[in-house]
């Protein structure tokens, strides 16, 4: 499998991912802030934006499943083998960022006027991203340790090389 | 009715490569064909690499690689004794090399594994190969999991 057909793999499985994901954590997160006794399928914003509800959660629904599919779809990235760690880390960070911004205001999930739990939000995403690159690190580093002491003891128990 | 040559084989793990030793009273045609004859095999099984520098073409032995890579458009091998340009492919070259010595770091590069030094991961993620010689280079992640099998094989 190429990189492009790994990309689009990744995207329409992220797609899916997506929808589910963005609408059972908004729909939970709006009906448990509202506690107004009403189950609300977008956020109130989008719902008043939009005018109905119906609506709403449909366009709730298609912009979550782009979001998952550019996440993962992006993640093809960390099967670019030349590539450092680091550098693929960093692009599906910027990537997941960026993506999250636009998704988050198109679908109101936070407004201009409160920045604070926006702020909040991405700097969690900040820590999980340096945890993901951290746990990478200190695998292969691991794991080249260990080679080392393998290539050693391989060298110094055998002779004529 | 003996043979004319007493052939023992001791098993011993520390040799990588069998080591030929011949106890004669002198060294005659007889012996020389014995010689020849081991070296044919030798050369069959891992060729002499054929490569070329300013001074003409040498055969370079396999155990001498420290690494193959590719240099612009040339195929390269380096050697304690210097650098060589070699007339094939890198992935020609690569189904002649001893497996079981070298192995494939990147798109451009194939290393002897009993030449290097050490491997190490930088701040950077990327993953450095330091040779005895000093030199360095680099390898994809991939490789990792190819060493570590080559090393337990």
């Amino acid at each position: 499998m190429n990189f492009k057909q790994k990309v689009t793999l990744l995207a329409s499985i992220g797609f899916g991912l997506g929808v589910i994901t963005g609408v059972t954590i908004t729909s939970v997160i709006t009906t448990a802030g509202a506690a107004d006794g009403n189950f609300y399928v977008a956020s109130r914003d989008l719902i008043e934006a939009v005018g109905n509800p119906l609506v709403a959660f449909l366009i709730q629904a298609f912009v979550s499943g782009l979001y998952g599919a550019v996440v993962m779809g992006a993640s093809a990235v960390y099967g670019k083998e030349e590539w450092g760690v680091t550098r693929c880390t960093l692009i599906h960070y910027f990537i997941m960022m960026i993506a999250y911004c636009v998704t988050a205001f198109s679908l109101r999930w936070y407004t201009i006027d409160d920045m604070i739990p926006l702020t909040v939000m991405l700097g969690a995403m900040t820590v999980v991203y340096f945890c993901i690159w951290l746990g990478f690190f200190i695998s292969y580093r691991a794991q080249l340790k260990k080679i080392n002491l393998e290539l050693l003891q391989l060298k110094t128990s055998q002779t004529g090389v | 009715m003996k043979n004319a040559v007493d052939i023992d084989v001791v098993i011993d793990e520390r040799f990588v490569d069998p080591k030929v030793t011949i106890t004669t009273k002198e060294k005659n045609n007889f012996v020389e064909s014995i010689i020849n004859a081991v070296e044919t095999v030798s050369e069959t099984e891992y060729p002499l690499i054929p490569a070329v520098n300013g001074e003409g073409t040498v055969f370079v032995s396999q155990r001498d690689i420290i690494r193959v890579f590719t240099h612009g458009r040339k195929v390269m091998i380096e050697t304690d004794d210097g650098q060589y340009e070699v007339r094939k492919k890198l992935y020609v070259l690569e189904e002649e090399l001893n497996s079981s010595r070298f192995i494939r770091i990147s798109q451009s590069e194939i290393i002897n594994i009993y030449k290097v030094k050490s491997f190490d991961i930088n701040i950077a993620g990327t993953i450095g190969v330091e040779f005895e010689n000093g030199r360095k280079s680099w390898a994809s992640r991939s490789c990792v999991k190819t060493i570590k099998e080559l090393l337990k094989a």
